[in-house]
């Protein structure tokens, strides 16, 4: 049943209008720093390669969560609640198919970036930007799916703001300095945490009540 | 009489705010049965822990012998239209009712086509399957949501304002649907409606909820007889219901 859904959400995801404007709000952002360091790009490749992946990847899941919040206020989510799926299976197919959308649409941006400034596509960055950032990317939207489902509509734009900017701002200190050691002692620090974040939002989702996510629809 | 449906000393607080007081009715297998109030009386609360959404504060509730709460088996048997209709705007309509065959366990995908074809020839938007829902007017939509609450010969049918958007020839032909499951398939039908008309030509027992308590109940001849001095043809249930509700 989680995988008709997560079908049926990727076909939804697409066609939504959504999914563009998340993407052109990235195209932009990306076509605005290029253009504004021209001159730096062999700085711009070394500084922002690890760092940038994650930034689209949360920029576009970012985006695409917005339609959680939207659901609830149109009764897709009580629907759902209504049929045999647990909430958790719910949440499950929600997150994972926002993610495989903003993991996709990552890789090719950052590809097409890496040989747009001329930046060597080693095997590591493949294996980072397949392995890593997908991890990372269905962490971070897990955990604010978690938070859609459990607050009502006003605390979601509070929460909205701060998840959003501190992310920003971990990522950035922790991918600011780069030896290979380093960078692979940080790459495996994201690893291990985004996958204890997935297991816990996965435990709070399946030992939940479900009224609380159905109080905060009105 | 078999009972599908049994409510005892129902009762729910939200922060302290009680919205259900000592709830108790039976519904009947094959019944038609109305619940009705003004904005604010606690039909939804009552429709939400029938459905296993919310637990109850105090009191029992018994959906085809069992408890709702978090029954999953449970809800195979029962379809419902919410007041929103939850649909997916940028799926079709085919795909809709194919997502929702699928969850309700329609797994014969010959199976599951034949029927998406007939509920929506019967229902008139055969010719619009392959439009996507956004496209469809509030009518549509909502026809769209009764057609999903039935796709899967559901036991317990829960509507709430099932004839809400719809054009007269449509009501016509929900309220003969509504009948219809109901006498010929022994479908129970729990029916949440502002529209006392409606609910005065399908349903055969009704409850009329004030501030979260029962103030009245029985079929509409009952109710009538009840609260009325003059000759049940003479008065409407809106009649009724204004003098209850007051």
């Amino acid at each position: 049943m989680v995988s008709a859904i997560i079908k049926m959400e990727l076909k939804e995801i697409i066609r939504d209008k959504g999914f563009l404007t998340s993407l052109s709000s990235v195209v932009i952002f990306i076509g605005l720093l290029l253009f504004s360091s021209i001159k730096n790009l062999a700085v711009i490749a070394k500084v922002f390669t690890p760092y940038l992946p994650l930034v689209i990847g949360l920029t576009v899941g970012y985006g695409l969560s917005g339609r959680l919040v939207r659901e609830k206020a149109q009764g897709v989510i009580e629907s759902l609640l209504c049929t045999p799926l647990r909430i958790w299976e719910i949440w499950l197919a929600k997150t994972l198919s926002i993610s495989i959308i903003s993991s996709l649409t990552t890789i090719i941006i950052s590809l097409i970036i890496s040989l747009l400034i001329e930046a060597s596509i080693t095997n590591l960055y493949i294996l980072y930007l397949i392995v890593v950032v997908p991890i990372f990317i269905t962490s971070a939207l897990g955990l604010l799916c978690l938070i859609y489902f459990y607050l009502g509509m006003k605390q979601i734009q509070a929460v909205n703001y701060i998840v959003f900017f501190t992310l920003f701002i971990i990522l950035f200190m922790i991918l600011r300095t780069q030896s290979l050691v380093e960078l692979t002692l940080k790459t495996m620090f994201i690893i291990i945490a985004s996958s204890i974040i997935i297991l816990i939002s996965m435990y709070i989702v399946r030992y939940t009540n479900i009224e609380r996510v159905v109080t905060t629809f009105d | 009489m078999n009972t599908a449906i049994e409510v005892h000393n129902l009762m729910k607080e939200f922060n302290g705010y009680r919205v259900l007081d000592s709830i108790s009715f039976n519904v009947y297998r094959g019944e038609v049965f109305g619940y009705l109030g003004p904005n604010g009386a606690g039909k939804t609360t009552t429709l939400r822990i029938l459905l296993g959404l919310i637990k109850p504060t105090s009191g029992e509730v018994f959906v085809l012998g069992e408890n709702p709460l978090n029954n999953s088996k449970l809800r195979m048997k029962i379809g419902v239209l919410l007041e929103d209709h939850g649909l997916y705007n940028s799926l079709t309509v085919y795909e809709n009712l194919d997502l929702y065959a699928r969850l309700y366990g329609l797994s014969n995908s010959l199976e599951r086509r034949r029927r998406i074809i007939e509920l929506l020839e019967f229902i008139g938007l055969y010719e619009r399957r392959n439009d996507k829902v956004g496209f469809l007017s509030r009518g549509m939509k909502r026809k769209l949501a009764i057609v999903r609450a039935i796709l899967h010969h559901p036991e317990i049918v829960f509507m709430d304002e099932p004839t809400s958007n719809l054009d007269p020839k449509t009501r016509v032909l929900i309220r003969d649907l509504i009948l219809e499951l109901a006498h010929k398939e022994n479908t129970t039908m729990f029916i949440i409606s502002h529209d006392l008309n409606d609910i005065e030509k399908v349903c055969s027992s009704i409850v009329i909820l004030v501030n979260g308590r029962i103030v009245a109940r029985g079929s509409v001849d009952e109710l009538k007889r009840q609260f009325m001095s003059r000759e049940s043809s003479e008065v409407s249930l809106e009649d009724v219901y204004m003098k209850v509700v007051g």
